[in-house]
């Protein structure tokens, strides 16, 4: 096309420009409404004093057969009346990273107040033919339920390379039924996240839900420098949009506490030397985030896991010890800031291993599940009442 | 959020379908092998309808399911590739099959130009994948308005300069990346996925230094 006007040549591009603006703008889906969190994760926050929980009951979560490795579990608040008040997903193999490596879940029973045996819900060598392409490796799974009652699993699939090569797999429920024998999942996608072959973003903690019923997830990104990112889903699921909670280059696997509807901190393991639990902090609901100085509670380079069970009743369970993870205590705060200790959920010699927490309030309970070993997991239950 | 708010925010991408991710990966990686293909063919002396039927066998073979495939182990290392790639290999077997005339990017100025917006685009990528940026410029590749304003850069050359569209061949390549990624959000809904990937970039670096190194041979000769 031979245009001599420059003027001409000015305003057909425009048009092309617009145009595509236009396009763009018709198959753009509605975007999201402003973030608010629901800070309250117990129907009445009013009747529980988080200084006066108490260990009610604890055990061993049940392991698939001939599994020599357990580690990551996360806990799902299942539907108030029906037969499960709790699912939690772990992975499960013959040692971690490994080939065999698998999502593994169990439900606790409302009638025989125990965990059901484990169920397979996700392996590489599926999930591989689902999406088009290999799966090297399985690892963390994340739970979520969604505003039309079906589960959302995301979950860390390596590419080439380890850890550090993971993308985060975002998967749905498949079956009709929340029951643990039929409970299968199919992938939604691999959520794109970085620009360089979409390594290495992984997920842990748990998400923190929203007043709209989307959620908000957090993730790390861990390949030499490590920086912690949040992302935003609405009512369905669907993936609205990611923000870099830090500056800093060493915080990962952050969780998120809320304490009012816009203002939410965010917790974070620190990888670096003599790290104490690292702090951000948002003011408008997930949109700008800040640093905050770090808690005067030590971190060895381990996961922690929080929520706030009300506005100012915040929990975190965090390994304490300097240099190892052979203790794993329960702390509370009101504000964030200060933390004084609860409970000590596990403790042993200095090689044990008590990690990677999660937690989630259920029949009017605090539940905790940790990792022992990495060779199985453990739980313990809170309720309410006893004596501070 | 209101309609004019929507389209200067990342927060709602468009995210394509898995189905249509599953055909990208075939469909891209396999004319990518194509390419890589022909090129090996024509590397190695084979007559040229040897490297048509090299070309067609890895062009089949990407699109098989399963470990056995290309595909599998090239989406698990690098996932899709861009539509940029994608397009500039297809445009290149087309050429090489109908002997069609090549289109010729104007003033050598204009082709540096672009080879250094490809470079410094994918350096500001990485340094943003690291989060070395103040900026998350990935994140902005969600945005609505951001494929309006590269339409408008990349129709820079023609504007000022003028002349049969055919001079401007990488601005009608990059309009044409644009537009996949717009009506159909391929690779992933983000628009640097679309015009650039990581080993497209490579390519470009390397490109770049041999042509600063044969222009400053030129000058000392």
């Amino acid at each position: 096309m031979l245009i001599r006007s420059r003027l001409l040549r000015l305003l057909c591009a425009l048009v092309l420009a617009v145009l595509a603006m236009a396009v763009g703008w018709v198959l753009r889906p509605a975007g999201p409404v402003p973030a608010r969190a629901v800070v309250e994760a117990v129907a009445d926050p009013v009747a529980v004093d988080v200084t006066r929980l108490h260990k009610v009951a604890q055990g061993d979560l049940p392991m698939p057969a001939g599994a020599a490795a357990a580690h990551a579990s996360s806990l799902l608040v299942m539907p108030p009346g029906g037969p499960s008040a709790l699912t939690v997903f772990w992975f499960s193999g013959e040692r971690e990273s490994g080939p065999g490596v698998q999502i593994a879940a169990s439900q606790w029973d409302r009638s025989m107040q125990a965990w059901s045996a484990p169920h397979i819900v996700a392996n590489r060598h599926v999930l591989g033919a689902q999406l088009g392409h290999g799966v090297r490796r399985l690892g963390n799974p994340v739970a979520w339920m969604d505003a039309d009652g079906r589960i959302h699993l995301f979950v860390v699939a390596t590419g080439w390379g380890g850890w550090a090569a993971s993308r985060i797999l975002h998967l749905r429920q498949s079956s009709h039924s929340l029951n643990l024998d039929a409970l299968e999942f199919a992938p939604v996608r691999v959520l794109p996240l970085s620009w360089l072959w979409n390594t290495s973003h992984l997920v842990r903690n748990a998400p923190l839900p929203l007043a709209d019923g989307g959620m908000v997830l957090p993730v790390h990104f861990e390949l030499g420098w490590k920086y912690p990112v949040a992302l935003r889903f609405d009512a369905q699921g669907d993936f609205k949009g990611m923000v870099r909670m830090s500056a800093r280059k060493h915080l990962l696997q952050p969780t998120l506490l809320a304490q009012s509807p816009d203002h939410w901190i965010g917790l974070l393991r620190d990888e670096s030397a003599n790290g104490k639990v690292g702090a951000v902090a948002t003011d408008d609901g997930g949109q700008h985030w800040r640093d905050l100085p770090d808690l005067a509670l030590d971190n060895p380079d381990a996961s922690v896991g929080g929520m706030a069970l009300g506005a100012g009743q915040l929990v975190l369970a965090h390994n304490s010890s300097p240099g190892s993870r052979a203790r794993l205590d329960l702390s509370h705060s009101s504000d964030g800031v200060h933390w004084s200790l609860l409970a000590t959920l596990a403790s042993g010699a200095p090689m044990d291993e008590f990690s990677y927490p999660s937690m989630a309030w259920a029949d009017n309970s605090l539940w905790i599940s940790y990792t022992v070993d990495r060779q199985r997991l453990a739980w313990q239950r809170f309720a309410p009442g006893g004596s501070p | 959020m209101n309609a004019v708010a929507s389209l200067f925010s990342a927060d709602n991408p468009s995210l394509p379908a898995l189905g249509l991710v599953q055909l990208w990966l075939h469909l891209g990686w396999g004319t990518l092998l194509a390419w890589l293909g022909v090129r090996v063919g024509t590397r190695l002396g084979l007559r040229p309808r040897a490297t048509w039927v090299l070309a067609s066998a890895l062009m089949v073979w990407a699109w098989l399911p399963g470990p056995y495939a290309p595909v599998h182990w090239l989406g698990l290392a690098f996932q899709g590739p861009s539509v940029m790639a994608v397009l500039l290999c297809a445009v290149d077997l087309v050429w090489r099959r109908t002997s069609l005339g090549r289109f010729r990017e104007g003033p050598s100025f204009w082709s540096g130009a672009w080879l250094a917006a490809g470079v410094l685009l994918g350096w500001a990528l990485l340094l943003d994948t690291l989060a070395l940026l103040p900026v998350s410029l990935y994140a902005w590749g969600f945005n609505a308005a951001v494929p309006a304003l590269l339409v408008l850069l990349a129709l820079l050359p023609w504007v000022l300069q003028g002349g049969p569209v055919r001079q401007h061949s990488t601005s009608v390549l990059v309009i044409a990346v644009l537009a996949v990624c717009v009506a159909l959000h391929l690779p992933t809904g983000n628009v640097w996925d679309a015009l650039l990937d990581p080993w497209l970039w490579l390519y470009l670096n390397v490109r770049g230094i041999r042509t600063i190194i044969v222009k400053q041979r030129s000058i000392s000769s």
